[in-house]
């Protein structure tokens, strides 16, 4: 006798939903675009940089980059990531707390794009510019692109903040940020190591 | 003896002589752009493995989930059973056609005309 069709519903596996949560999946393709992005940026720098003859990089007649401050700033951008994975911990149970460890996040990211900005304004008045020497070409453009990422993630993160303040964010726009604000923090060490290095 | 005389003989394999700064140069330049090549080349494909990989351990502990959901009995009263044949032995069309004893009243469809004509 053939099988009921409740009894045929009920063998079929109940699928709720995809493998992954949409939002997330979505901003990771866009961070794999993005790591691409970045990685072509830095390899043409690179093997610019090394077909120059030895004692020729940087530039002898263009100013040095701010290796200490950018340290410094640096430190700051990890310590963002930092707080925003201690919000993501704190998301579940204790909303105030992911609420104030994210609005930590978001003063250090935005203290890091503002002194990026100061360096920029310090850096053209010494001379080096988009047009300057191949340097300052390759520095506006991969320091830049990486501030602009930073600026937008930085929108979202303040977005996000205050949709947690009000006890409506959900956790797949926030793990959607997040993965987007760990993308600027952990690229910025490898910009670091082959730009300002 | 011998082995001595193949070590020497590899040490003293003659080589490219890179004397002038251009050949020296040339030479660096085309490492850069092999070590290039390899990155850009192994980049996307590890990102791609950690992304599969990261798919794959959520997505067994999900599946699991909804499994152990499945073979967990429900709740007497919410399950909703839907037959083709209606009940037992009963043959579809010969009572009421839209008459379906076996589902709650909120979703029968006589019980929701009924309701509709009465508003």
């Amino acid at each position: 006798m053939e099988p009921r069709i409740t009894e045929r519903i009920l063998t079929l596996p109940v699928r709720r939903g995809g493998l992954t949560d949409n939002a997330l999946f979505g901003m990771a393709l866009a961070v794999f675009v993005e790591v691409m992005l970045f990685a072509g940026f830095i390899s043409a720098f690179v093997i610019v940089r090394g077909a120059t003859p030895a004692g020729l990089w940087p530039p002898p007649d263009q100013p040095r980059l701010p290796i200490a401050r950018t340290a410094v700033n640096t430190a700051m951008l990890i310590g963002s990531g930092a707080a925003l994975a201690l919000a993501q911990r704190a998301y579940s149970r204790r909303r105030e707390a992911a609420a104030r460890r994210m609005g930590v996040a978001i003063l250090l990211g935005g203290a890091f794009v503002l002194f990026q900005g100061v360096e920029w304004v310090r850096l053209i008045g010494q001379g080096l510019t988009l047009t300057s020497s191949q340097l300052g070409a390759f520095f506006y453009l991969i320091v830049g692109a990486h501030a602009l990422h930073a600026a937008a993630a930085l929108a979202a993160l303040v977005v996000c903040w205050r949709a947690m303040r009000e006890g409506r964010l959900r956790a797949s726009a926030f793990g959607a940020v997040q993965l987007f604000w760990y993308f600027v923090v952990l690229m910025w060490p490898v910009i670091y190591w082959q730009v300002y290095l | 003896m011998r082995r001595g005389l193949a070590v020497l003989s590899v040490l003293g394999w003659p080589s490219q002589a890179l004397a002038c700064a251009a050949c020296v140069a040339a030479a660096d330049r085309n490492r850069t752009f092999f070590v290039m090549t390899i990155v850009l080349s192994l980049l996307p494909l590890v990102m791609i493995a950690g992304g599969l990989w990261w798919v794959a351990r959520h997505a067994r502990g999900r599946l699991r989930a909804e499994f152990e959901e499945r073979e967990s009995p429900a709740p007497s009263g919410q399950a909703l059973t839907f037959s083709a044949a209606g009940p037992a032995g009963e043959t579809p069309g010969t009572k009421n056609a839209d008459s379906r004893s076996d589902l709650p009243a909120v979703l029968d469809p006589t019980s929701l005309r009924s309701r509709a004509t009465s508003s």
